[in-house]
């Protein structure tokens, strides 16, 4: 046999598998998703088409339809159901493939944003003429079946290779007229939008207390919740009541919402409250509600510096002293670790260059602005980080 | 670490026990204090204009004569003057040859009923000039849980009329719907199945504790309400602005004027989810004088009490339609009507996650893509240039960056 003639024998051969694989793998897909939204209807989209009490029905119709032929083209395709049966079953899938190329042109006019229905409405990419030329393929390919010999194995390796090869080309060409691959593709390469995901509201507070601005501004924090949490597309919001200088204000937190390494910011607001408590409708009367409430939004806002984002406050970490004080021995490891008198700087002290001289004056004690070694009443303290409890120790 | 091993263990953390009910909270501070934080923190500037646009319904009130639209009874009618009784007081309007008026169906502005609940827009905020009257207009929107009909048939093959109940989420009363023989074709022909587990949408008259069905508000989806399809897969970042349809909602516990949005996507970690009202019966706190009078309708007792088989969670079905970016109550987005142009910032003040169950297009102007992106008070649905009677227009959401 020549090469083109071997080729082209080959090409009908492998119709046969490759038609019946898709039909049983569309009435698979076609049935998953009727099982899935409870609702036969919903698994093939062209047959709005049809008058509501036509829709049912015809969707069995296609669906056993689908998997009949498919088993057919298997069972015929040996010696058993060789002759008839084989030119009967192929022919009917060639009039199925060609009632759907009608069915998809007559889609395509009537209806332009209704998908093809195929596999279970796996893509709902509108008809296109891509759509059209697959069906038109197919019907091609099952009209070529219609009339090849029973199936048997290869009798040499070229002939499988020829065989190999053209099955991966009508395979190839088939996936390029496909619009659910590139949706399957999506589909396993998929990760939700930022905006979208859901994450709970327990790992975004452990990320924020790992977090730099946490340990800077967790010192002033006077509740251990945070009074209000909420979200806004990829950042989730958390407010803490804190005290700073005597004044009530609040630390709000906003966390990035992805897995690792969220990023974190931090700003104090003034605990303004916009709405005056007297003014607050009561809920459960919705007849009365005056909802005559305070216009004071702006206070918040145009608080000034308060409301912008603010820098871990420098306060915290003085600066090192210029000379060593002499009654404190020079520190010789880690000499602001944790000394062994505070506030020894403040300490009268005498001069370790001149000899005879009259020591200093006594200074004033220097308090501490924060004293974050104080612990609070009922053992509720949280131990700050070492490197920060370190430095304002000093 | 002990608190994040606190948190892992699953102790409740306090806010957790404060629902994001705007309305029902306390504390509506804690709201309207959200969008200005969320700038504090993002180092954002020249937030407070929009922000006090945003909540001037709700905090500061303008004076009825600066506003372009007004709800209230209605007081008196004359061919020329339309007098209303607000909650800030009386207010009248005057009527032109070109007002237009709704009443179950397009009417002249002078057969309006006293005591008819009615929502005006001016046509220009400054001036007491009445543009359009919707009076006693309601919505009906979500699951059927139970369908009744009544009256013997006619052999025609409908019946004298349909009761429906109506789920319309997880946040809002039920609603009792009465279909009449005049509008169950037109109704039938949008609405196919009008049988438990599936969706309804339809605009009608406010009566005495049910709603008079009167026109359908878009077509019924194929699929059961808890089985709505997976919206196509989005990678990357979502797109901004969001584009779809907007719809408007009954204020059920609303204030009337309230100028806000019912969100699809409340963020489910501390929004609205499995957070019920109480079924106690059919929520319509206005309802005209006439209602009372009227034979047929739903009987107000046993059908309301219990939970039906057909009653789920939106939030339990998946992003819905659409995929839409988690917000909060409170958050501020821009909703602009595509086909009148008009666009205002508007807090987010409920849950509306019975949106998401719809994949229907709006036809307003242009088709729009498939899928509700915002469920707007009446008000707010007025204010941005919508016709109420119509259901839904091309909208477009932007959130703020």
């Amino acid at each position: 046999m020549p090469f083109g003639g071997a080729v082209l024998s080959a090409a009908r051969e492998v119709q046969i598998p490759i038609i019946a694989a898709l039909l049983i793998g569309a009435c698979a897909a076609k049935a998953r998703r009727a099982v899935h939204s409870h609702s036969v209807e919903a698994a093939l989209s062209p047959t709005a088409m049809f008058p509501l009490i036509l829709r049912k029905p015809m969707t069995i119709t296609i669906c056993c339809g689908e998997c009949v032929l498919g088993v057919g083209l298997v069972l015929t395709a040996s010696q058993i159901g060789a002759g008839l049966p084989a030119t009967v079953v192929r022919g009917c899938t060639a009039l199925l493939f060609g009632t759907a190329v009608g069915a998809l042109n007559e889609l395509r006019l009537r209806r332009p944003s209704a998908g093809c229905g195929c596999f279970g409405d796996l893509s709902q990419t509108p008809v296109s003429t891509r759509t059209l030329a697959r069906s038109i393929l197919l019907c091609a390919g099952s009209a070529a079946a219609i009339g090849v010999p029973p199936l048997r194995l290869p009798d040499s390796v070229a002939q499988a290779l020829v065989l190999l090869a053209a099955g991966a080309a009508e395979l190839l060409v088939i996936a390029a007229l496909s619009p659910e691959v590139s949706q399957l593709m999506v589909r396993l390469g998929h990760s939700d939008p930022c905006e979208t995901r859901r994450l709970p509201v327990a790992r975004s507070i452990a990320s924020l207390r790992g977090s730099t601005s946490w340990r800077s501004y967790q010192r002033y924090l006077t509740a251990r919740e945070p009074a209000d949490v909420w979200r806004e597309g990829c950042w989730r919001f958390l407010a803490y009541p804190a005290a700073i200088s005597g004044r009530a204000v609040e630390v709000v937190f906003g966390v990035y919402l992805q897995e690792h390494r969220a990023l974190v910011r931090a700003a104090i607001v003034e605990a303004v409250n916009l709405i005056p408590a007297t003014a607050v409708p009561a809920p459960a009367s919705p007849a009365n509600t005056t909802w005559r409430l305070a216009s004071n939004a702006e206070l918040l806002a145009d608080s000034g510096a308060t409301t912008g984002p603010m820098p871990a406050p420098q306060w915290t970490r003085l600066p090192t002293p210029t000379f060593t004080p002499a009654l404190v021995p020079a520190p010789r490891v880690r000499a602001a670790a944790r000394p062994a008198r505070p506030l020894a700087h403040a300490a009268p002290r005498e001069s370790a260059h001149l000899h005879n001289t009259a020591p200093e004056q006594q200074v004033p004690l220097r308090h501490p602005r924060f004293v974050p070694h104080v612990q609070p009443p009922g053992g509720q303290h949280h131990r700050p980080a070492r490197g920060l409890q370190r430095s304002s120790s000093v | 670490m002990r608190q994040n091993r606190a948190f892992r263990q699953g102790q409740p953390p306090e806010y957790q026990h404060k629902c994001d009910d705007l309305l029902q909270s306390h504390d509506l501070g804690r709201f309207a204090r959200r969008p200005l934080m969320r700038a504090a923190v993002l180092g954002q500037r020249g937030v407070t204009a929009l922000h006090a646009d945003a909540y001037a319904s709700l905090l500061s009130p303008r004076p009825l004569a600066e506003r372009m639209v007004i709800t209230g009874t209605l007081h008196d009618v004359s061919p020329h003057v339309l007098v209303l009784q607000t909650l800030e007081g009386e207010e009248r309007l005057a009527m032109t040859p070109a007002t237009t008026a709704w009443r179950g169906s397009a009417v002249d502005p002078a057969v309006l009923h006293r005591g008819d609940q009615v929502i005006v827009r001016k046509s220009t905020p400054g001036r007491a000039v009445a543009e359009r009257v919707w009076a006693g207009i309601g919505r009906a929107t979500g699951t059927i849980l139970q369908a009744r009909a009544s009256g013997p048939a006619l052999g025609t093959g409908s019946p004298r009329s349909l009761e429906l109940l109506v789920d319309a989420g997880p946040a809002r009363a039920r609603k009792a719907v009465v279909i009449t023989r005049e509008a169950y074709r037109q109704i039938l022909v949008r609405f196919p199945r009008l049988e438990p587990g599936y969706l309804i949408d339809v605009i009608g008259l406010r009566r005495q504790g049910f709603l008079q069905a009167v026109s359908p508000a878009t077509a019924q989806p194929a699929y059961r309400a808890d089985h709505p399809p997976v919206p196509p897969l989005v990678s990357g970042r979502l797109p901004n602005p969001v584009i779809g349809t907007a719809v408007w909602h009954e204020p059920d516990a609303e204030p009337a004027g309230l100028l806000g949005i019912a969100y699809p996507a409340v963020d489910p970690e501390t929004g609205c989810e499995h957070h019920r009202v109480s079924h106690q019966g059919p929520s319509h706190q206005a309802a005209s004088h006439e209602g009372a009078s009227d034979q047929g309708a739903f009987d107000q007792g046993a059908s309301y009490e219990g939970l039906s088989p057909h009653s789920f969670d939106p939030h339990d079905v998946g992003p819905g339609c659409i995929r839409l970016p988690y917000l909060s109550v409170g958050s501020v987005v821009t909703m602009r009507n595509e086909c009148s142009g008009l666009s205002a910032p508007l807090p987010i003040t409920s849950c509306g996650a019975a949106a998401r169950l719809f994949c229907d297009r709006c036809v307003e102007c242009r088709t729009s893509p498939r899928g509700r992106i915002a469920d707007l008070t009446m008000a707010a649905f007025v204010q941005l240039g919508g016709r109420l009677e119509n259901g839904c227009f091309n909208a477009s959401l932007t959130m703020a960056r």
